[in-house]
């Protein structure tokens, strides 16, 4: 039977091209959705490496001042924060801080490899303010601002980047000229500090030197009851310590949550249209199995009449689809398949896994086949039941 | 062979009954030839459906072989039908998109031939009929007495012990009739098979060994 439909199918070619063709681009579109959709939530559910409950990020312009008037003032604004009780822990930061929109990047050398990787500047109290997780050796601390080569602490995607299994607690690195430049104390796994749906990416954090000219950032981890009362009395403390300067918070859950939309809506947009195109091709598999069954309800009738069962013709006929449908299907598959055996977009910025192409081509297959599997059951199954006398009588 | 008792055939619609067929008693035997004729309406193909188990009667019982089908399932009347019935239509009703010989196998694909099997049997089929040399071509590129020496070779592949033919030669000239009954009486003659076959030709009618003539759904002598 399996030859039959076959014979069928070839014989009916000119018939069945827009259908298989029709498929296929739905493949394609799927595909393309199906791996965008997988990456997201791949990286969605990679760990964040920090915790942003109750961090609130001010931000601070110095103006006019100096280093030295910025660091006095950043000194007493700190030990005014580690008197307030609704503060738990404090760091100063640079700029670049989590669902900002700040980046600042490097270069790192090693073994004739090079990386960018994000660099952090930020204080000892920061692995508590974000609960960072440290996976090995040691965090930065306050002696470290003495030491010659500057003390790094690295994540664990640019230990993988950079220097594979090598062990690299205090390893020391080298710059341009062959100078000592950091010296590794600690891996960290993630930061990733551009939010949940965004690929995990090499960095490494500093201490905040003390000669900076602008006062960069500070993230602060309140407690959960503290409220706009305390946020109101802070404020004005502040301006009070350093009336030149201008402040302005922001909370790190309300950011998120805007950086989160930014990229759900893409998505949703993505996955409406994909789901518009999908029922629109249900809507023609529909449509030309209606019209193929209208057109051959003499053959129906004809094959009833020869010895065929009406599940033998219900089954024939969804055979008969789920066969152009895999014609489609290995076609559109060899072309989706070129993408993780050339590991397309496999590199900056995109990172896609070669796994995550193979599962969007196994989840776009199963959609296809489900589709027609429900698209051509029901004609055919109408046709199945036609009576062999009324279908005989068609011409 | 086939025993029709009491036959009833009513058409129902929303507004109106219509008795296709009434009271209906006939006997075949095995080997004959019979031709059913009447005016157009009457009946006569749809006594043909029912021989063949295509449709139900309202009322009435089918013996073929001596056996009755009101208990039959779709998958046994199926196999029946496979088995021991061979269908030939006016209008050939061979599937297009198929060649001659793989029209000619459709029966044997609803049994368990293999392959190279069925392509024999289709083969000496299509010899029995004279177009071994058209196997290849296709429904559209035949005439229409070529196509219902087609249908004929699909009818008798399975060597079925019945035909039920449905006004074989309606569609063709006279000659091109003459030699399609011919192929019939031949089958009747030399393979014993019975056939019944439903017509409006008085002169084929006048070549089979019995004459049932009905009107109006009812049977008259």
């Amino acid at each position: 039977m399996i030859k039959h439909i076959f014979l069928m199918i070839w014989n009916q070619k000119g018939r069945n091209i827009g259908l298989l063709l029709e498929i296929f681009f739905s493949f394609i579109v799927l595909f393309a959705v199906s791996t965008y959709i997988i990456y997201q939530y791949n990286i969605y559910h990679q760990n964040l490496g920090f915790n942003y409950e109750n961090i609130w990020m001010l931000q601070m312009d110095a103006r006019e001042s100096n280093a030295k008037e910025i660091a006095q003032t950043k000194d007493q604004i700190a030990r005014y924060l580690k008197q307030q009780t609704e503060i738990q822990s404090f760091s100063y930061s640079s700029n670049n801080m989590p669902y900002g929109s700040s980046t600042s990047m490097t270069v790192l050398n090693h073994n004739g490899k090079e990386t960018n990787p994000d660099y952090f500047q930020v204080e000892p109290s920061f692995l508590e303010t974000f609960q960072l997780e440290l996976m090995e050796g040691r965090w930065l601390k306050e002696d470290d601002k003495a030491a010659n080569a500057i003390p790094i602490v690295i994540n664990s995607e640019l230990k993988k980047e950079l220097f594979e299994d090598e062990d690299v607690i205090n390893l020391e690195l080298l710059d341009d000229e062959g100078n000592t430049e950091f010296k590794i104390v600690g891996i960290l796994d993630q930061f990733k500090f551009q939010g949940e749906f965004s690929p995990a990416r090499a960095g490494f954090f500093r201490l905040m030197p003390d000669s900076l000219n602008y006062p960069g950032s500070m993230m602060l981890k309140i407690q959960p009851n503290a409220g706009a009362a305390f946020e109101a009395k802070m404020m004005k403390q502040l301006n009070k310590m350093a009336g030149n300067w201008s402040f302005n918070i922001s909370y790190m859950e309300e950011s998120r949550k805007s950086r989160l939309r930014e990229t759900q809506v893409p998505i949703i947009v993505l996955m409406t249209i994909c789901g518009f195109l999908l029922f629109n091709v249900a809507l023609g598999l529909f449509g030309i199995l209606w019209s193929n069954i209208n057109k051959r309800k003499a053959e129906i009738g004809i094959r009833r009449a020869m010895g065929a069962t009406k599940n033998g013709l219900n089954w024939q006929f969804i055979g008969e689809m789920m066969m152009i449908c895999t014609f489609s299907l290995v076609l559109s598959t060899f072309f989706a398949i070129q993408l993780p055996l050339l590991k397309v977009f496999s590199g900056p910025p995109f990172f896609i896994s070669v796994w995550i192409y193979f599962l969007a081509i196994f989840v776009s297959i199963l959609i296809i086949y489900g589709i027609v599997l429900i698209c051509s059951y029901f004609p055919s199954r109408q046709a199945a039941q036609l009576h062999p006398a009324v279908a005989l009588h068609e011409e | 062979m086939i025993k029709l008792s009491q036959i009833e055939k009513v058409y129902t619609t929303k507004t109106i009954e219509t008795l296709a067929l009434n009271n209906i008693n006939l006997d075949i035997m095995k080997g004959e030839f019979v031709s059913i004729m009447g005016p157009s309406g009457c009946g006569k193909s749809t006594l043909l459906n029912i021989m063949g188990l295509l449709d139900d009667p309202s009322t009435g019982q089918v013996e073929i072989n001596g056996e009755s089908f009101a208990r039959f399932s779709d998958k046994q009347l199926a196999k029946f039908r496979n088995n021991t019935i061979g269908f030939i239509f006016q209008s050939y009703h061979l599937i297009n998109d198929l060649s001659v010989i793989d029209n000619v196998e459709l029966p044997l694909l609803y049994r368990n031939v293999s392959s190279s099997e069925r392509r024999k049997l289709a083969s000496e089929a299509l010899e029995k009929v004279g177009l071994a040399n058209r196997m290849k071509h296709f429904p559209s590129q035949l005439s229409g007495g070529q196509k219902q020496r087609v249908a004929i070779a699909r009818a008798i592949v399975g060597r079925p012990q019945i035909i039920l033919a449905d006004e074989p030669t309606g569609n063709l000239d006279s000659v091109m009739g003459n030699e399609v009954m011919d192929i019939l009486l031949k089958l009747n003659e030399q393979e014993d098979t019975t056939i019944v076959m439903v017509t409006h030709d008085e002169s084929m009618a006048q070549k089979t060994h019995r004459l049932i003539r009905l009107f109006d759904g009812s049977q008259v002598n």
